[in-house]
């Protein structure tokens, strides 16, 4: 037993060691949320302790309302829009006598493993106002949009539903693979139409895996910082400023540090009750 | 399958390959074109003198800084998951549910709720400015994923091997070089390999922690060559687009296998 423990403290120490340097971090940043220290001038050296100011401020900081409302409009379109058409794309490349699967799968997965900034730097050229984007619609005879500058946010969900779907797809493919087809085939024997086999067949059987998907893709979508800062930084305004992009440019623009600490925390907390929420419904879901 | 159906399912299908892959047809056809503009169009003149541009100088420089802070984050995060995760999938121990619940937690939590902590220590520290905050701080992100997964790996392998070696007279030390480790060879191949295209394709933590040229990954590069002279050079950062692209697209379908049965493995554990 002696010689187990040993072999436990050896193997797991310096996993540990970076844990609690990461947990100091995040101790030091609670601290810092909770003092006025800036990134510049005279408050960087020797910040003051003020209590809870830093948060009752934040919470009659319009910007914050702004961002909050944002968020929840982006995320919420992107995850909608990313888990329906994945279960879509995943349900019609499912079924039998489908010859062009893997070239559809493999066109969406390639939008989804590109790094981050290339998929900020080709999407903001294909919705540019020269863009790839403008002259297709111009075929239809649309007349040219100023994205970036009228309809920014709706332009960041499309490109971010562009980008994401993959994961659902591929989540939703394998989940698929493991509803036996009998019970297709007695729907069939049945008379059921697609839809009625898509209502009472697919969707209860991948109810779990649905819900999974949806707490990952709620949670990434919410703290997805990259494609909107490269996208429009924020702006026009505050347009797009959804909340990572909120505390970043509070913190790092504007140097308020202890502020952006606090309106970090915010967030860490909404993404555990965002958390919590889908697990509690897994749970109920699994035990039905 | 009625065969109406099976064309409109065809179309359909069409439709959104067809969509899907205009934005990145684009990008391949802009990289070869030293006049490219955001309007897709045949180049005239095909030319690889946006790769000859990409590189030279300050986006090879980024490049390299990009292979050094993912190729060490890989080896790093995979030499500390291998160990760390043997006792999570071979002891028990105080705490055990409880530290693997805290890397599930860690996993699924955004990078964006990580910036300000991981900034101010690393002020504290004076290591601004240094690939080893970097480093540090993707290898901190990534170790779950990998321990993960490396845990699910080690749990197919039975312990009667390692018992068996035990009896032998084998050191348990010896036993998890000789006899575990050679068999889950495509665990760590994964490990390293995911996260390599994690750490490759980060843009926040390097752009929070890096403020000097010379020292940037290329997302950051790309991302600051995009707004410098007013005048943007779309062929040139097409074609460092592209080559940034090409390293996770070959990595995602070398181990594409693997990652789904992680995938469902780790939403099922």
């Amino acid at each position: 037993m002696r010689e187990n423990n040993k072999l436990i403290v050896s193997m797991l120490s310096p996993t540990l060691i970076f844990l609690i340097f990461f947990l100091i971090a995040v101790g030091w940043a609670i601290y810092a949320s909770f003092t006025d220290i800036m990134l510049l001038g005279p408050t960087a050296k020797s910040p003051q302790f003020i209590g809870l100011r830093n948060y009752e401020r934040l919470f009659k900081d319009p910007l914050f309302f702004n961002s909050l409302i944002k968020s929840v409009i982006y995320t919420a379109s992107v995850v909608a829009g990313q888990c329906a058409l994945g279960l879509f794309l995943a349900v019609l490349m499912s079924q039998k006598g489908v010859k062009i699967k893997s070239a559809v799968a493999v066109a969406v997965t390639l939008c989804w493993i590109i790094p981050d900034i290339v998929k900020v730097y080709t999407w903001g050229a294909f919705a540019h106002y020269e863009g790839t984007l403008n002259s297709i619609l111009g075929l239809v005879g649309v007349s040219s949009v100023r994205w970036f500058s009228e309809k920014a946010l709706a332009v960041c969900i499309i490109g971010n539903i562009w980008g994401g779907t993959a994961f659902s797809m591929i989540l939703f493919l394998s989940a698929l693979e493991t509803i036996p087809p009998q019970i297709y085939e007695a729907a069939n024997i049945d008379g059921c139409s697609s839809w009625q086999k898509f209502r009472y067949i697919t969707l209860p059987l991948a109810a779990p895996v649905i819900l999974v998907d949806l707490l990952l893709i709620t949670i990434w979508t919410f703290g997805y910082f990259t494609f909107v800062f490269g996208l429009t930084g924020g702006g026009p305004g505050h347009a797009t400023e959804i909340y990572p992009v909120f505390v970043y440019n509070e913190a790092f623009r504007l140097y308020k540090i202890g502020y952006g600490a606090a309106a970090s925390f915010i967030m860490t907390a909404i993404v555990g009750m965002i958390c919590i929420g889908y697990l509690i419904l897994l749970r109920r879901l699994e035990r039905v | 399958m009625r065969y109406p159906e099976t064309i409109a399912i065809h179309i359909i299908l069409m439709l959104i390959f067809i969509f899907t892959l205009i934005p990145l047809s684009w990008l391949f056809l802009a990289s070869v074109d030293t006049a490219a503009s955001p309007t897709a169009g045949i180049p005239t003149r095909v030319t690889m003198e946006n790769f000859y541009g990409a590189f030279s100088e300050r986006p090879l420089r980024w490049i390299l800084n990009s292979l050094l802070i993912a190729v060490s984050t890989a080896t790093l995060v995979t030499f500390l998951a291998t160990m760390g995760a043997y006792p999570f999938s071979r002891m028990s121990f105080f705490g055990k549910y409880f530290l693997l619940y805290g890397f599930v937690f860690l996993r699924v939590i955004p990078v964006s709720t990580f910036i300000l902590p991981v900034y101010l220590i690393f002020v504290k520290l004076k290591l601004l400015n240094t690939h080893l905050s970097v480093i540090l701080t993707l290898s901190i992100l990534g170790i779950p994923f990998s321990l993960l997964l490396l845990k699910g790996f080690y749990d197919t392998i039975p312990i009667t091997f390692e018992e068996a070696s035990w009896i032998d007279g084998c050191s348990k030390w010896k036993s998890i070089f000789c006899i575990v480790l050679p068999q889950c060879g495509p665990g760590l191949a994964v490990a390293w390999f995911m996260t390599f295209m994690f750490a490759w394709g980060e843009f926040l933590i390097p752009f929070i922690l890096l403020r000097k040229m010379t020292l940037m990954p290329l997302s950051v590069g790309i991302f600051t060559t995009y707004g410098e002279h007013g005048v943007v050079n779309y062929g040139l950062l097409s074609s460092m687009s592209l080559l940034y692209a090409i390293p996770p697209i070959l990595v995602y379908f070398f181990v594409q296998k693997h990652l789904v049965k992680g995938m469902v493995g780790y939403i099922k554990g």
